[in-house]
Parts: C-alpha cells; sequence; structure tokens
C-alpha cells in the first residue's frame, strides 16, 4: 500500500485518500499550472499511525470523558490539547518513520517544505470548513517535518474541528486526514483570489499582502485588495491598506515584521493582477466553478498554493460557537487587545469604580438612591460587555503559549507551561493573604479568638484586626461580591477568620515557584536565536493572559459590590415602609419603589433545583483532572455564596464554579469538584495555585453530590467518588 | 485433555481477551468489576491496575481471595456452542509501585492506552496468585486444573 504519492501521480482515484487540497492542486500541476513540487501523506499513512500505536482508543478516552454536547468550549480546547499532545508524544512506529522519510526527502530533499492538511470533504457541505485545520510552513529536517505531519493529524482534532464535530461526522472510527509537504516558496508578495465574488458575480477579488499568504488567512495583515470586472477584464478598484506589515520566514516557522516598503506603493503591478486573475480564470474552467486560489509571487514568479470552489455559504446560525470561534485570536491581535485592555481597559474600571464609591449613598435621598441604583447597574452592563467582548478573548493567550510550549517542549503533563505562566502577584491570592493575615492575627491572641466567638468582628477591640479590616475593604470593595448587610458580612468575615485561625488544623498554602526560571530557560532554548525573542514575547503575552484572566473579576466584582451595596441601602429604607421579604426584591422593582411610595413590589421567582427525589445514586463520576492529588472529605454543596462560610477545614468544596471572589476559601478546602470544566479557569488555577486536589467538568457535581457526603477527589484521573449506602442493601 | 493442551487453550484466550469480570466480596456483599489485566506466560499469574479508593481494593484489603472470568462471547446465539469461558481463581497482592514490576511494561504493551491511568499515584497495581482454572467450553463442558 502507498503511504505517499507525488503530486504528479495522484489520480482520481486516489481522491478520497489525499484530500481535497491535495487533490486540486495535483489537477493544477497535471494541467501545467506553477505548483511547487510536492507529495501527499496519504490518508493510510494516518490510520495506520493511530492504529500501530493505540492513539485511536486514547482519543476516544480523551473524547469519552464527558458527553459532547455538555462540553464548553474551554473543555473542548482543553480537549483538543491533549490529543494534540499525545500526538506530539507518540513516537512513529519504525516502519512507517521509514517510509514517509523515505518519499518526504526524496521529494523535498533538503530545502525547507511547508507542511499543510488536506482533509477529507471539508468543503463539501453547507458550511466552510477552511480553517479548522493547520498548515505549518518553512520546516527544513526530515526530522522536523514529520513532526509536523503529526501536528497536521492532531489538528484533525482541532477545537474549531470539534465545534463542528456533528457536521464533520468527527469520528475516531472513520475520520482521517491527508497532509501536503511541499517546497516552501519564500513569497515576495502572496494573497487570495476570488475568480468570482461571492458577493458580486460581476467582478473578481484579490486580496494581496507583502511576503506570505499566511498574514492574509489568518487576520494578521490587512492586505490591499483589487477588484477586477470579470467582463472586460479591467481592474475595476485598487485599495490600499493602512498599515504596512507582513509574514516573512523565520529561522524555523515565520515572524510578523514591518513591511519597509515606501509607503502607498502598489503590491502589484496591474500587470501582475491580470496574471493573477488569469489564473483564476483558468482554474475556474479547469474545476468547473468559481475558484478561491491562493497564490504567491517568487523568485520564480506566479505559484498557486491552493484552489477550492467559491460557494455562497451559509452563514452559521449557532450564535454561541460563532462567539466561541472568535475566540481564537492570533498572536498580533492578542497583542493590540492586552495594550487595549492595559492601557485603557482596565484603569478605566478602576477610574469608574473609585468614582462610584466616592459616592455616600446614605445622604442620598429616596429618588437619588434610585438614580444611584440605575447607574451603578449601566456601568454594570457596560463592563460586563466589555467583559465579554474584550478580556475573556484575551484568555486565549495562555491557550496560544500553551500549545506553543507543548509543541516544542512536548512535555507529559498537557498543563504543565501553567506554571510558567504565574505571575509574581496575583489579585486574588493578595487577596487571601490579607485575610491570612487577620486570621493569623487570631490566631496568635487565644483571649481575642475567643472574644470572637462571642462578639461582631467590629467590636474585638484588636486595633491591628481592625486596621487589616479597613484596609480590606478598602482595597477590595464591601465584602467577597456578597449580598448581605454590613453586620451579616462581618458575622461572615469573622466564622471564616475563627476557621481559618484554628490553631489545631493547618491551612494550604500557595506553591513556591519550583524551578520556575529554570522551565523558563528550557523553553527558550529550544528557539534558534533568531527566533527566541519572539518565543519570549509570546510567553510575555501568556504571562499577561494569565495575569488579566484572574484580575478581571476582581475589577468587575467591584461593580457588582457597588451595585450591592447601592441595593441594600434601598432595602434598608424600604424596609421601615414595612415591605416584606426585600432580598426577593430584584434591582429595578427597588428603583420603581424609591421612586413612587405607593408601589408594591413584585417579587422574584424561588427557582427550585432540579432532578429531585431520584433513587440512581452517584458512585463515581467523571470530570477533567485539573489539579493534582488526591484529598477525602465530606462534602460542602455550595449553591448560594453565603453558603460559602459554613466551608470547614478539610471538607471538598462542591460548587458550580469558583470565580476570584470565591477564593478565599481556598486556603480551607481539602479538594475542590466544580461542575464547570476547562483548566484555565479560576477555579483550577487557584486550585493548582495552592496544591489542592481539583475535577472540573462534572455537570451534575451540586445536584448529585450532598452535603456531607464521604468525597474522594482523584485530582489525577479526574474522578469523584461518593461513598454510598449500597454495601448495607444485601 | 492433557494439561498442555488445557494451559494452552486457557493462555490464548487470556492473551486474546482484553478485559475480564473480577469478583470480590465485602461484608458478605458480592461485587464485581471490569478489569484490563494481563497474565504471565505459566499462567500463575494475572496482573491488574485499579484506583486505590474502589469497592474491590477495599474488598481485596479485607479478603484478598478473588475470581476472574474472562470469556470470548460475541453476543450471538453461536455462542452457545463456541464460546469459551475460564474463571481463575487465586488470592490477590498488592505490589509495590516502585520500582515499578516488570510486569507492568508488559502491561502497557497490551494496553498502552491506558499509560496515563497506569502512571497515576492514586492506582495500585495487583497481582493475583492463580491457584485454579476452570474452563468451560461447548456449552457445558467445564474442565479444572488445580496449579501446583
Amino acid at each position: 500500500m502507498n503511504l505517499c504519492l507525488d503530486l504528479e501521480d495522484i489520480r482520481q482515484e486516489h481522491a478520497a485518500s489525499s484530500g481535497g487540497k491535495a487533490w486540486a492542486l495535483a489537477r493544477l500541476l497535471q494541467s501545467d499550472f506553477p505548483v511547487p513540487a510536492g507529495l501527499c501523506v496519504l490518508t493510510d499513512a494516518y490510520r495506520r499511525f493511530l492504529d500501530t500505536t493505540s492513539l485511536a482508543e486514547r482519543i476516544r478516552l480523551e473524547l469519552g470523558r464527558k458527553d459532547f454536547a455538555d462540553m464548553r468550549w474551554e473543555e473542548l480546547w482543553d480537549a483538543s490539547l491533549r490529543i494534540r499532545n499525545l500526538f506530539s508524544r507518540t513516537p512513529f512506529p519504525p516502519e512507517l518513520e521509514q517510509e514517509l522519510a523515505g518519499s518526504i526527502a526524496a521529494k523535498v530533499g533538503s530545502e525547507p517544505a511547508a507542511v499543510r492538511s488536506s482533509a477529507v470533504g471539508e468543503d463539501s457541505g453547507e458550511l466552510s470548513f477552511a480553517g479548522l485545520h493547520d498548515s505549518v510552513l518553512n520546516i527544513s529536517g526530515l526530522e522536523h517535518i514529520l513532526e509536523q505531519v503529526k501536528h497536521v493529524w492532531a489538528s484533525l482534532w482541532s477545537d474549531a474541528a470539534l465545534l463542528y464535530r456533528r457536521e464533520l461526522g468527527l469520528e475516531v472510527e472513520s475520520s482521517v486526514m491527508a497532509v501536503l509537504v511541499q517546497r516552501f516558496v519564500p513569497g515576495e508578495c502572496s494573497g487570495v483570489v476570488f475568480s468570482q465574488s461571492p458577493l458580486d458575480p460581476e467582478v473578481a477579488v484579490i486580496e494581496v499582502v507583502s511576503g506570505l499568504a499566511k498574514g492574509l488567512v489568518d487576520g494578521t495583515v490587512e492586505p490591499e485588495r483589487w477588484e477586477v470586472d470579470r467582463g472586460s477584464g479591467q481592474v475595476r478598484s485598487h485599495r490600499a491598506p493602512t498599515e504596512h506589515r507582513k509574514v516573512i520566514a523565520g529561522a524555523a516557522g515565520t515572524r510578523v515584521v514591518e513591511d519597509e516598503r515606501a509607503g502607498g506603493a502598489a503590491l502589484l503591478s496591474e500587470q501582475r493582477v491580470h496574471q493573477v486573475y488569469a489564473a483564476a480564470c483558468e482554474a475556474e474552467s479547469l474545476f468547473g466553478c468559481p475558484q478561491d486560489v491562493e497564490w504567491t509571487f517568487a523568485a520564480n514568479g506566479l505559484q498557486i498554493l491552493q484552489s477550492r470552489p467559491v460557494t455562497a455559504k451559509k452563514p452559521d446560525t449557532q450564535e454561541r460557537r460563532v462567539w466561541d470561534l472568535s475566540l481564537r485570536r492570533s498572536y498580533e491581535n492578542l497583542r493590540q487587545l492586552r495594550d487595549k485592555i492595559e492601557q485603557t481597559i482596565l484603569p478605566g474600571m478602576q477610574e469608574e469604580a473609585d468614582r462610584l464609591s466616592s459616592r455616600d449613598i446614605g445622604k442620598l435621598d429616596d429618588r437619588e438612591l434610585a438614580a444611584e441604583i440605575e447607574t451603578r447597574q449601566g456601568e454594570l452592563d457596560k463592563w460586563t460587555g466589555v467583559y465579554w467582548n474584550d478580556l475573556i478573548p484575551f484568555a486565549h493567550g495562555m491557550r496560544l503559549f500553551g500549545q506553543v510550549y507543548n509543541d516544542t517542549v512536548r512535555p507529559r503533563d498537557p498543563f504543565a507551561f501553567v506554571a510558567l505562566l504565574r505571575p509574581e502577584r496575583l489579585e486574588s491570592v493578595e487577596r487571601n493573604r490579607l485575610i491570612r493575615e487577620m486570621a493569623d492575627t487570631i490566631r496568635q491572641q487565644p483571649r481575642l479568638r475567643e472574644r470572637l466567638g462571642e462578639h461582631a468582628l467590629s467590636e474585638c477591640g484588636d486595633e491591628k484586626l481592625l486596621s487589616l479590616l479597613e484596609s480590606y475593604r478598602e482595597r477590595y470593595g464591601n465584602l467577597l461580591g456578597i449580598q448581605a448587610e454590613r453586620d451579616t458580612l462581618d458575622k461572615y468575615l469573622g466564622t471564616l477568620l475563627l476557621e481559618m485561625s484554628d490553631p489545631k488544623r493547618p491551612l494550604n498554602t500557595e506553591k513556591s515557584r519550583e524551578d520556575r526560571r529554570q522551565m523558563e530557560r528550557d523553553f527558550l532554548n529550544r528557539f534558534e536565536e533568531e527566533d527566541r525573542d519572539q518565543a519570549r514575547e509570546l510567553l510575555e503575552l501568556g504571562r499577561a493572559s494569565y495575569r488579566i484572566r484572574d484580575d478581571d473579576n476582581i475589577y468587575l466584582d467591584r461593580f457588582k459590590s457597588l451595585l450591592r451595596a447601592a441595593e441594600q441601602q434601598a432595602r434598608l429604607r424600604l424596609s421601615t415602609r414595612g415591605i416584606e421579604q426585600l432580598e426577593r426584591v430584584p434591582g429595578e422593582e427597588l428603583v420603581r419603589t424609591l421612586w413612587d411610595s405607593a408601589y408594591r413590589p413584585r417579587l422574584r421567582e424561588d427557582v427550585q433545583e432540579a432532578d429531585q427525589g431520584s433513587n440512581v445514586d452517584a458512585r463515581q463520576l467523571l470530570g477533567q483532572p485539573a489539579s493534582f492529588g488526591i484529598a477525602s472529605g465530606s462534602a460542602r454543596v455550595i449553591t448560594e455564596p453565603e453558603q460559602l462560610f459554613s466551608l470547614q477545614k478539610g471538607e471538598i468544596l462542591v460548587c458550580d464554579a469558583i470565580d476570584p471572589a470565591m477564593t478565599f476559601v481556598a486556603p480551607l478546602a481539602a479538594g475542590i469538584v466544580e461542575r464547570r470544566g476547562g483548566m484555565l479557569i479560576h477555579g483550577a488555577i487557584i486550585a493548582r495555585e495552592y496544591g489542592i486536589p481539583c475535577v472540573t467538568g462534572i455537570s451534575e457535581a451540586t445536584r448529585r453530590i450532598r452535603n456531607g457526603d464521604r468525597v474522594t477527589v482523584d485530582g489525577y484521573l479526574g474522578i469523584v467518588v461518593i461513598d454510598s449506602r449500597i454495601n448495607l442493601v444485601l | 485433555m492433557r494439561d498442555r493442551e488445557f494451559i494452552d487453550r486457557v493462555g490464548e484466550l487470556l492473551d486474546s481477551q482484553r478485559v475480564g469480570v473480577l469478583a470480590t466480596h465485602y461484608q458478605n456483599t458480592p461485587h464485581q468489576s471490569l478489569i484490563a489485566f494481563i497474565c504471565s506466560e505459566d499462567l500463575r499469574d494475572i496482573f491488574f491496575v485499579t484506583p486505590d479508593y474502589t469497592r474491590k481494593v477495599e474488598a481485596m484489603r479485607v479478603d484478598p481471595r478473588v475470581a476472574l472470568l474472562v470469556d470470548d462471547r460475541q453476543n450471538m446465539e453461536s455462542d452457545f456452542d463456541s464460546c469459551i469461558a475460564v474463571t481463575a481463581k487465586g488470592l490477590a497482592e498488592q505490589l509495590p509501585r516502585s520500582p515499578c514490576p516488570p510486569a507492568f511494561s508488559r502491561y502497557l504493551r497490551k494496553h498502552p492506552y491506558l499509560e496515563e491511568f497506569v502512571a497515576s499515584p492514586t492506582c495500585c497495581y495487583y497481582r493475583i496468585h492463580v491457584r485454579s482454572y476452570t474452563l468451560v467450553s461447548h456449552f457445558q463442558k467445564v474442565e479444572e486444573l488445580i496449579l501446583e
């Protein structure tokens, strides 16, 4: 069985095993189009790799952890990263390696190569699946080319491909991937041409960038755009880009640099525009339908890199998926986003929150207070929108770094890179330190501890403790984002501090940074000198992403606290009017009632917890191993923030999701079980920070685990075991 | 059936199958679990890996007597005649993890997809010292061999 075929030798009968891209290029080459020399690693090679290394079963196990429909994008990304790492770490069986190496060496020799996905049927459906799979450029040396072949295979299971799993029919048993290995062409300028615009059938569109087409395809570089009249063949319009950068070949791979061209000069001459357009028209007549052709101009003239049909694809109607896909950002996009977040968004949030907290709501009359509630709600809504549009997508910086780290280092633990991202200062850990300092103050003074058992925190009489409490309030807002009156909050904090200051039981502490610098050196030394700065910048971006991912919620929580404080003030006043169950009156009703003293507010309906009364007990639940370790203890199921204060040292915290406002409990919990999934979510990050065993992504966690259940959390395997009564039945 | 033939048939079945049903008991309650196993060439030992906190481990720590059922059924009518089933009975022993017993390298060759599972510090390694095999074939033909 042939595992590789030269482009010259691919025929119709090989279309299914060579994938769409290779089959189209073979037809172009055989019709005398200028196509870089290359071969196709057929799908049989992929299948053999999976079958002889047991990867198929490993992928099945990875994807089988949870019902696919219940997986969030973060979980899909995690699964995809794990699968990619499996491919990286699995060596080629010697015979397969020998056969592939022989064919590739014969075709590309010692020249740099482009290694590109050629998926089967990726453009045959109603949705376009272009861009789901990887292509890598400028790879030298057989060993590296073979490594990239594995990465392209792994991209069959990319996060984006998993999002379209149903449409793609993506199954371990039946899905395969072919790979193109061609001589790399270091183009002077490159682009795409639509022989017929999807928006206007009368024109063809050419988009061109300086350097490699990668800059255009991944959106890093803004293109120059030409429109050509399909009837006359004449140029209709030309639009120059507003900025000038380009993607070029680095020592290995590619990098983005400023384009030094004299400003304003067009990338393509009219003659070259016509040459590109003519090639697109010829491709259209060869394939019998309008074509989307990728091309480049190199030292040897025009080269065709890809051709596929232009089809009027239907837009994806699944809004959530479209949003999920928008989270995948290029390095350049993330770099710009970071500037925006650090220079504009976070200072803006800080400034606005400071402005709001300077208002003394106690001095406002009822109508002013109503207006203040609306203002605070408006600010919260505004910043929540910014959070979704800019801050959450920036979390992709961690992922981008993680993938590069894993491809380069190939660690056993695919999330080892998180240790390298941990910044010197994390806002939630800083806050915990302040709480801890209060607890230490109490622990050192048994009398104070005793007094706190009987009196409120504010009546403790200890100056140091009161001063710490005040600094805490100033820095972090009201308290932990929990809605209650100040006395109640003091009571909660007092309970927490008493638990934390118990001298008999030690607290969890955050882990020291072991070998962090060595880890960083090991990573950077794997790059050629010329590319090392880029790797360093990527690491820096990953660190910023990690830090902001944690801090952004703390900033947002200030707005929540400010709103709650104003609402609480309103409730306090309305209680004198004899209105009952004020805690169930929503904000907009409070506003209306403040305005109109005769108005009786509507109450919020309580949500009933589903799935009560089932006779089926859960014994073992499967999630994602998010922080290594094993712990057993009594379960504390948290469904309301206030319940956090009932957590006792050594208990297993079971909750929907830990947000940074809740991480003060980390020093107490022996283990954490979260419904929300993902390795880079706050719960997982804080658990790793404190070395607490943690399992995330158990959809039924808060429904199937009951308060007081004896629970074991296996943070290595992602298993949660619940002691049940079944042994007593017989 | 001579000893050699019996041993060969049992060995072939145990080599060809990936999982079997392990029977344990705890506080007079029976318990069964599917386990992935390997068998030593002389059939005297069967090895498997399990998380430390499972019911079967709890049971084996109290009473190491276990039975393992392995069969080649296809869930078809023809099973009644063509399926063979072997029950190994013996004593389970937990093995130290370090240094890794050589059998577990072989275990990973048979079950390479369990690499992460086997490496987890929360799993423990077990050996069953097999005392006897019972071989059932042709619907009701039952033969037994006690290992010396």
